[in-house]
């Protein structure tokens, strides 16, 4: 089982930043992209249907025909995504879109365009360790990919086979 | 003068004649009465009226139509009629029937106590007198007599028979014989001058006083105590009051001052001062009581001389109430004018402030526009320097070809939809079985699995691979932005461009089609419907038209899904307008942005600049306004219109 | 996490081949015996055959979880071996309870305790605190770093489980190494963690499960050892095979003028709860070293503490929830087959296939720490020593050995086990950080571990006959 990464984002350019700037996780979990809702619920399926777990959504605020928080407000009643954490990526959220996805979408995090690659990798990293975390899963496969420190607190429990 | 009695039912057959007294052939009195009553006025009246009018009877009041309708020639001054069974309203709505008889006098005689039948008469001021019968012989005559003397003067002054009768000035030639009535009759002056003499008779004579213009005869709240009788100027009646002298009455004073002052036994009311210079008499309180006691028959002249101060003074009032009610009406037409025009200026006042502010917007815009086109473009050419110059570096390099065309196609490569790319992802990932590595070659470009193997098997070539096609990819972002920026930086500029002079005897419809191609790559699958009408050549900008028309189609397009329908309509209202219709049947707008759609903000929409909602349709009105025409748009389920009306005369000066 | 969202689907994992495999075999297995008379096995020997080869295809496929196979093992025996068996009329048979008694089994209730207090000591930070305290004198130098970062991870995996005593050092380590240059000091330095927690897990018998599993082999032996007892037998194995990784590890990976510096700074909790756990914990080791001294056995001593911190409520019903239970039943698992092996007489017949006679006794020892360690390599370190120990015990029976040397010698053998990521928890931690390549792990586990078996097999019942321990 892979931790699966959903980049939401309509503009390539932006897109195509984001995937860049996170290349680092590329070989622990399985980064995915879309530029619009219809095909981050294809992804959302395809991850599924690989075994997967979506941990966690990046996604732009604004997108065709929808916004980026409806979606993940969407998110929260599909049982195989209501657990993702997400990050809203965004320039410009008003302040009721942003508490809507606070309220509604249990929004975790939300980053400003442009973004400091640095914070962002470590955001994400962050996200993916509470998301494991929060499920309980096993962090070594993934490990590179979280804040392993804090991925330990979940071996301390484990006990020896 | 006491004549017995006549009864009512004296006289019959001569009224079954008709009977006749002398009189002008055509002028005739009508009696409507009851056969032997009528005989019996009919005698009475031609005492009256010999050699004025004939005397005709009738027994009701159709007789009396029928019997005028016969001879139409008949003047009728005078009609008595007798109270009988009928009322009298009934019986003169049935005379009304004639035009002859409507402008008759009417005397009523009647023996009852109560009249409930004459509203209409008297309403309608057709009642002369009404005379209680019996009556004493000779009343009838001397009433019709000088009725018909009225009459005459009213109406038929130029007869000489009338001329006989009646004053120059339409009065009867006969004095009143009482001495109130006669003195009413007279001048003011000529009563005041007869009261005076009537009192010098009594007090021996009295002082004229001569007073020049300007001395206050009576003072306001001062006690009365005398009298000025004026026998030559005018006086003229004012009121203190907090914003000044009130003048209430000139020319109503009167020829007596101090008259009413003294009737009321109090202070005066009025300040009455002399307009000109003026002659008078003064009497004292005291004076004139004399006077009065010693000849009572001066209390006739002063009644007179008071009825017609009084008359004067209220009419006076009536006119100034009259008057009083059309300035209010006046005044409240106006007060609605004012609050209209209040409304009007503060709507205006509220546009201003709203020109004012997207002025600003402009200007600031403009500015923002003008700082950023330097950077944009240095920006812009910086691209293309680094692509060169990168491409000149790796043609040193021993792989330089490969990174070199693997730089290029990364550059060049075409926007996919990241369903395709997942697609080749995948295909990739079966293909390697690691999907790590194929995520990183997939990112390097590297889409065969061949050439993925190959690659895997060198992963100093991978290392280069991956970098130059990382340069390639970044490069076409940044080229992408900055592309974005300077149309970006273009509209904003557009946006408060300064104009030159508007151009006469332009097409529109080769502005649109001039616009249409501009804009043909975007239009892919969309269909297009032109319903071009006769459009009269008109004076605009024709520039500044053309970007209205990109921006209302690209607005349009923006609405639509990768197919859908614009319609073009065109056409002329009227003779001085010409209008366009742009019309998609993509997305409505939402409801709550419908007002604010034509204030400018700014949008992207994947990755290029949409005029959408945003600066376009800012710049469509700011365009449209400039123009003299006005722009609307109007958006349900089914789509969008944008209708644009121009004056055909073109910007106003 | 939230209340409105929908509750996630639960997944169950998809079988690989070799579990199935293994299921299907497990099943094969456990049918042969009952269905085939075989010669010299009474029809108990036969059955207990039927479930030990069941447990060994199942722990050594891990077709269904590990602990999943100790309730197994527990349930077959009931089911089969008890007085309540389906099917009777094979003699008497021991009551069912004495099978369920493997689940509080002395041991597990010495385990018990031992996982109270290790889960107490991270609850109130004292691992790390204990580790920050006994690093400073080892600093200065990176090597010496290491030894103490050795040293304090051995220390604490004496009395924490492996895997959280690994867990809580890469928690401190971790940060430290991102520090490092990539390179073979980070390899190093991440090696010797596992390597560390691993060989310190002999040191007493809470430190892993094969020591209580061994433990409760040999209880049910009648040949009890105590704590102390235990700790004298292991320690200086232990120290010795510390030295040589630390030697081994430092000398391959870590240059002298390595810039690493592993100080950490200590915040011991202070509140009552804290002190009240330090002094229980102190007082339960003292107790537990001193029980030649009161005689009080270690089992009961290890029970003090779980009545201790539960009745001072500092530790709650949520710490007993999280114990390690599965570890627990894994154990009792073990200590109920190795029981049903010797009470069903299949013992003698498994030791009857082969006369162990003919080889000397030096090599025998070798070979079975050699499986052991072989075995424990490519499955659980505690299905191994549940699967050999009895075996290794039945096999005394017959040698000119103490079965104390025996069952301990398997039992430490079954630690020394750390070629592979997926040989113990710790490495599989160390591996995880990506830190240490598999070649890495292999090279220093075989080394190391080589190292240790044959110090084991061949050098340690000579000196703990010389040391009259036996």
């Amino acid at each position: 089982m892979r931790l699966a990464l959903l980049i939401l984002e309509d503009e390539r350019a932006v897109r195509e930043a984001l995937r860049r700037d996170l290349a680092p996780f590329a070989s622990h979990i399985r980064l995915e992209e879309a530029e619009d809702v219809e095909t981050a619920r294809d992804v959302i399926t395809e991850i599924d249907a690989d075994g997967d777990q979506l941990a966690l959504v990046l996604a732009d605020h604004r997108l065709p025909g929808t916004s980026g928080v409806d979606f993940l407000i969407s998110l929260r009643t599909d049982e195989r995504a209501s657990m993702a954490r997400t990050i809203l990526v965004t320039g410009q959220a008003d302040q009721e879109d942003t508490i809507r996805a606070i309220n509604e979408a249990q929004l975790d995090r939300y980053v400003a365009k442009p973004w400091q690659p640095e914070l962002l990798c470590q955001m994400v990293r962050e996200q993916l360790t509470d998301y494991v975390v929060s499920r309980r899963l096993d962090p070594l496969p993934h490990l590179p990919a979280l804040d392993a420190a804090a991925a330990m607190t979940l071996l301390q429990d484990r006990g020896d086979f | 003068m006491t004549a017995p009695a006549s009864p009512l039912d004296g006289c019959g057959r001569r009224d079954e004649r008709n009977a006749e007294v002398a009189g002008p052939p055509w002028c005739h009195a009508l009696v409507i009465a009851p056969p032997p009553l009528a005989a019996t006025i009919a005698e009475d009246l031609a005492r009256g009226l010999s050699g004025l009018l004939a005397v005709t009877c009738t027994p009701d009041a159709e007789a009396a139509v029928s019997r005028i309708a016969a001879a139409p020639d008949w003047i009728v001054p005078l009609i008595l009629m007798v109270a009988t069974e009928v009322p009298i309203d009934d019986q003169l709505r049935i005379l009304d029937q004639e035009p002859a008889l409507r402008t008759a006098s009417l005397l009523l005689l009647t023996d009852r106590a109560w009249h409930e039948d004459v509203t209409l008469a008297v309403d309608q001021n057709r009642l002369q007198a009404v005379i209680h019968a019996p009556w004493t012989t000779g009343t009838l005559a001397w009433l019709a007599r000088a009725q018909v003397t009225r009459w005459l003067g009213a109406n038929r002054p130029q007869d000489p028979q009338t001329q006989q009768l009646v004053a120059p000035d339409g009065r009867p030639m006969a004095p009143p014989e009482s001495d109130l009535l006669r003195l009413l009759e007279l001048e003011t002056m000529d009563v005041a001058t007869q009261l005076l003499a009537g009192v010098e008779r009594v007090l021996g004579p009295c002082a004229r006083l001569r007073l020049p213009a300007g001395t206050r005869l009576i003072q306001e709240g001062v006690d009365v105590d005398a009298v000025l009788v004026v026998l030559k100027g005018r006086v003229a009646l004012d009121r203190a009051a907090p914003s000044g002298d009130l003048r209430l009455h000139h020319d109503s004073t009167g020829a007596v001052v101090g008259l009413l002052s003294l009737a009321r036994q109090q202070r005066a009311f009025f300040t009455a001062r002399a307009t000109t210079e003026v002659e008078v008499v003064h009497l004292s309180f005291e004076q004139l009581d004399r006077a009065l006691a010693v000849d009572p028959s001066l209390g006739a002249a002063m009644a007179a001389v008071s009825i017609r101060a009084l008359a004067n003074r209220l009419q006076r009032a009536d006119q100034l109430q009259i008057e009083k009610t059309r300035l209010n009406q006046a005044l409240e037409r106006e007060r609605q004018e004012l609050s209209r025009t209040l409304h009007q200026l503060e709507q205006a006042r509220l546009e201003l402030v709203e020109q004012a502010r997207f002025a600003m917007l402009g200007e600031l815009a403009a500015g923002i526009a003008h700082e950023l086109n330097n950077p944009v473009a240095a920006m812009l050419r910086a691209t293309t320097y680094v692509g060169e110059d990168l491409e000149r570096v790796l043609a040193s390099h021993p792989q330089g070809a490969l990174a070199r065309s693997v730089f290029e196609a990364e550059r060049e490569r075409a926007p996919r939809s990241t369903r395709e790319e997942r697609a080749i992802r995948r295909h990739l990932e079966q293909a390697l079985g690691d999907p790590a590595l194929a995520q990183r070659l997939f990112e390097a470009g590297i889409e065969e699995p061949e050439r993925a193997r190959a690659l895997t098997a060198d992963p100093a070539r991978l290392e280069l691979v991956e970098a130059a096609a990382g340069i390639g990819s970044a490069l076409r972002n940044l080229e992408v932005a900055s592309r974005r920026m300077c149309e970006l930086v273009t509209s904003l500029r557009t946006y408060s461009r300064p104009k030159g002079q508007p151009v006469s005897g332009i097409d529109l419809h080769a502005g649109i089609e001039d616009s249409l191609r501009l804009i043909a790559h975007r239009l892919g699958r969309v269909e297009l419907e032109r319903h071009y009408g006769e459009l009269p050549t008109i004076r605009c900008h024709p520039g500044e038209l053309g970007e209205l028309w990109t921006n209302l189609l690209a607005n349009a397009l923006d609405a639509l899904d990768e197919t859908g329908r614009i319609r073009l309509i065109t056409d002329a209202p009227t003779p001085q307008a010409v209008r366009v219709r742009v019309q998609d049947n993509g997305r409505a707008i939402d409801p709550a942005i419908l007002p604010r759609v034509f204030e400018p903000r700014f949008t992207t929409k994947q990755g290029a600049v949409r005029y959408g909602l945003g600066l376009g349709l800012a710049i469509a009105r700011r365009i449209v306004e400039a123009h003299g025409g006005t722009i609307d748009l109007t958006s349900a389920t089914g789509g969008t219109q944008v209708t644009v009306v121009l004056p055909v005369a073109g910007p106003p000066d | 996490m939230t209340t409105s969202s929908v509750r996630p689907r639960v997944a169950l994992p998809s079988l690989t081949l070799v579990q199935r495999l293994g299921l299907l075999a497990g099943v094969v297995a456990f049918i042969i015996p009952l269905a085939i008379d075989i010669p010299g096995l009474e029809p108990a020997g036969e059955r207990m055959l039927a479930i030990f080869l069941l447990a060994i295809l199942l722990w050594v496929t891990e077709a269904i979880p590990l602990y999943a196979t100790a309730t197994l093992v527990i349930l077959l025996q009931v089911l089969m071996l008890s007085d309540q068996a389906l099917v009777g009329g094979i003699g008497p048979l021991p009551p069912a309870a004495s099978y369920f008694a493997a689940l509080a089994n002395p041991v597990i209730i010495l385990f018990l305790g031992g996982f109270l207090i290790a889960d107490g000591a991270h609850k109130y930070g004292l691992d790390r605190n204990l580790a920050a305290v006994l690093l400073r004198p080892f600093a200065g130098n990176a090597r010496r770093s290491v030894l103490g970062l050795m040293a304090i991870t051995a220390l604490l995996s004496m009395f924490v489980s492996n895997t959280a005593t690994a867990a809580t050092m890469f928690a401190v380590v971790i940060p430290i190494l991102a520090a490092l240059p990539t390179g073979p000091a980070r390899t190093g330095v991440a090696l010797a963690i596992p390597v560390a927690a691993n060989v310190g897990g002999i040191g007493t018998p809470v430190g892993s499960p094969p020591n209580a599993i061994a433990l409760g082999a040999l209880e049910a032996q009648g040949q009890g050892v105590s704590f102390i007892g235990w700790m004298f037998l292991a320690v200086p194995l232990m120290l010795v095979v510390l030295l040589f990784a630390w030697w081994f590890l430092t000398r391959r990976y870590i240059k002298a003028d390595t810039p690493l510096v592993l100080e950490l700074s200590a915040n011991f909790d202070r509140s009552p709860a804290a002190i009240i756990f330090y002094v229980i914990a102190g007082s339960t080791v003292l107790l537990w070293l001193t029980e030649p001294l009161h005689g009080i056995s270690s089992s009961t001593v290890g029970f003090i503490p779980v009545v201790a911190l539960l009745a001072t409520q500092v530790m709650s019903a949520d710490d007993l929830r999280r114990l390690q239970w599965p570890v627990l039943w894994l154990v009792a698992g073990g200590i109920a087959l190795g029981a049903g092996i010797g009470n069903s007489g299949l013992d003698a017949w498994l030791i009857g296939l082969l006369s162990w006679d003919a080889l000397p006794l030096a090599l025998l020892l070798l070979l079975l720490v050699g499986v052991s360690v072989g075995l424990s390599t490519v499955i659980s370190n505690s299905a191994t020593a549940n699967l050999l120990v009895p075996l290794a015990l039945s096999l005394a029976i017959g040698l000119p050995i103490d079965p104390t040397a025996v069952g301990v010698m398997v039992a430490l053998a079954c630690s020394l086990a750390m070629a592979l990521p997926i040989s113990t928890p710790p490495n599989a931690v160390a591996y995880a950080t990506g830190e240490v390549p598999t070649s890495a792990m292999a090279l220093s586990g075989f080394v190391i571990g080589g190292f240790g078996a044959l110090l084991l097999a061949l050098a340690m019942p000579s000196l703990w006959g010389a040391l009259g321990l036996l």
